[in-house]
């Protein structure tokens, strides 16, 4: 389903974020992205998610190397993957019902519809009665489940989450992290970046470790 | 799988995932826990929905586009205001001043189109040399009809219209001329000038004067201030372009992040650029809205003296507003000189986002 091969991404200051990285994840898999701050990790999310290009190397999705993807197809990819992204990325103006809604919104899923499935994101990460707040009114942590609820609302066939319990007690990672393994149970595939080795001890799930761009090999349990 | 803790949460997602699939068969559950098809209807969504429905939600997605935007600039009314005016002021120049011009040209036109020459003739030419005149100028070419005009009549007249009687009679005699006013058949000034030429030549005659002279000259001035008003009218869209464009432009810049958290989650260029084209068009067509009602308004109060003057005349003239196109087109124009400097603007700065520049 993704499938990395020998990608390389220096940045334009000369930075070389990855090096030559090959992995694949398939559907239903679930794996953990982990190493130490600054290894590479938000850099290899976002080159899923098409923020960034990789410099060599192809990077294939759903069989598709998506560099040849034309501008005006990248939203519609972009709408088959959920992220959860390290800083959030809310809308501070608007309620958390709304910022939940923005991807069905942007599809043009029709309002009832919309209600409907945002309720039951928000029913998930438990926040159904925060909908009319302003996520400016929420912890870091309500924050972050906010930031899930958008990723998830969608249904989206890949899941991305960037440090997404970084803001959370140990319970909430663990709801957090039951919702992903439930996403993963229907096919979905699920990336996780994280450096919270408590949590990724916790599960038997793949582990992809990046050290200074290169991927350390596999440690699979 | 071995996490520890909080059941409740477990139970919750399951039921809402179940109450989602129960009542759309069709598609993926809410959740998607139950459903084992995903993956294989992944990026359908939009294709589930019937024609119908798209119909509705592009329609929908319009009315919401509109009641925000126009949220958004009532939200901030100094600048929304400031804008306005500024649109306003630059499409009621040019369309005032044609609107004042075209009511000029109706009046000029109103005059005789036809030249008309005065002959005003020496004091020492009696009546019956003024009737032998008239015989005379009656067999020239182009003539139309002649009006003889005493000395008497001349004074009933300035009276009449002037109101003066105790000034002339200060005068022992009475000073006005006596006056053949000959209608010529033709508009050519060319006509009219020969005739004048010719008259002054005239032993009865003191002075020949061309009367419709300054009505011509009157209506030349007009066309040309009319194509002074369309250039200014060109200069003046100009500047409401680029008004528009700065707006525009200030706008995307406040909405930087709004725009790539739309980007982020698969919102199409067409629907990040639909808000701020309707902004644009919105300040068009406020500022037509409001230019319309300030030339009506203007127009109103020249009224007043307009009607004061022409009783001096013992003429009435009502001032002719702008007819229903004519209002209609300005509307049009200013809404579509909004919309298209917001699609300048949109064009130019929203593809220097971070996100849309990587394809
Ligand atoms: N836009 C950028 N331009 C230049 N260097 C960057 C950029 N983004 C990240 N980097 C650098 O690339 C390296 C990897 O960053 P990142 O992928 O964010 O690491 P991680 O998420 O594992 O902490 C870091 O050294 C970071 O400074
Ligand atoms: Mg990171």
């Amino acid at each position: 389903m993704i499938q990395f091969d020998q990608v390389t991404k220096k940045y334009p200051n000369g930075h070389q974020a990855l090096s030559q990285v090959s992995f694949s994840i398939e559907p239903g898999q679930i794996a953990f992205l982990t190493g130490h701050s600054g290894a590479g990790k938000s850099t290899l999310l976002k080159l899923i998610m098409l923020l960034e290009k990789p410099s060599q190397g192809s990077l294939l999705v759903n069989k598709q190397n998506i560099a040849h993807l034309k501008s005006r197809q990248v939203p519609f990819y972009r709408r088959q993957i959920g992220m959860v992204h390290q800083n959030h990325q809310l809308l501070f103006d608007r309620s958390v019902f709304d910022n939940v809604a923005l991807p069905l919104v942007v599809s043009g899923y029709q309002s009832n519809e919309i209600g409907r499935r945002v309720r039951a994101a928000l029913d998930k990460v438990g926040l159904l009665s925060k909908e009319r707040l302003n996520p400016i009114n929420l912890s870091g942590g309500e924050q972050q489940r906010v930031g899930i609820a958008r990723a998830v609302v969608n249904k989206p066939s890949i899941l991305l989450a960037d440090e997404p319990t970084g803001n959370l007690d140990p319970d909430l990672s663990a709801d957090t992290m039951d919702l992903f393994m439930q996403f993963s149970r229907v096919g979905v595939a699920v990336l996780i970046a994280s450096h919270d080795t408590a949590l990724i001890e916790r599960y038997k799930h793949r582990r992809l470790v990046l050290d200074k761009g290169r991927l350390l090999g596999e440690e699979a349990r | 799988m071995d996490r520890p803790g909080n059941r409740d949460t477990n139970t919750k997602v399951n039921s809402s995932a179940r109450r989602g699939a129960s009542d759309r068969p069709n598609e993926r559950a809410a959740g998607s826990v139950d459903s084992a098809s995903a993956v294989s209807r992944r990026g359908a969504s939009n294709r589930q929905v019937a024609w119908r429905d798209q119909i509705s939600v592009y329609f929908d997605q319009h009315r919401i586009v509109i009641s925000d935007t126009l949220d958004r600039l009532w939200s901030t009314p100094v600048s929304t205001l400031m804008t306005m005016a500024v649109v306003a002021v630059a499409i009621a120049l040019p369309s005032g001043l044609y609107v004042l011009l075209a009511n000029v040209q109706q009046v000029a036109k109103s005059w005789d189109g036809n030249a008309q020459v005065s002959l005003f003739l020496k004091d020492s030419v009696d009546q019956t040399a003024a009737q032998k005149l008239l015989k005379r100028i009656a067999l020239e070419p182009h003539i139309s009809r002649t009006e003889y005009i005493s000395k008497a009549d001349a004074l009933l007249e300035f009276e009449e219209v002037s109101g003066y009687s105790a000034l002339l009679s200060e005068f022992e005699d009475n000073p006005l001329p006596s006056v053949i006013v000959v209608y010529l058949d033709s508009p050519a000034l060319a006509v009219a000038e020969q005739f004048k030429a010719q008259a002054s030549e005239w032993q009865a005659v003191q002075l020949a004067q061309l009367d419709a002279q300054w009505v011509r000259k009157l209506q030349s001035l007009v066309s040309l201030a009319k194509n002074i008003v369309a250039a200014l009218a060109v200069g003046l869209a100009l500047a409401v372009f680029l008004v528009v464009i700065n707006t525009i432009r200030l706008a995307i810049e406040n909405k930087k992040s709004e725009v790539e958290i739309y980007q982020l989650v698969g919102a199409t260029n067409g629907f990040i650029r639909r808000p701020f084209l309707y902004i644009g068009a919105w300040f068009g067509l406020s500022g037509g809205i409001v230019a319309i009602f300030s030339v009506e308004l203007l127009l109103v109060s020249l009224q007043a003296s307009v009607t004061d003057l022409a009783t001096q005349y013992q003429s009435q003239y009502l001032i002719q507003g702008m007819d229903f196109q004519t209002v209609l087109f300005i509307l049009f124009a200013s809404a579509l000189l909004g919309l298209s400097g917001a699609w300048i603007a949109v064009a130019r700065h929203l593809s220097n986002f971070e996100f849309l520049a990587i394809k």
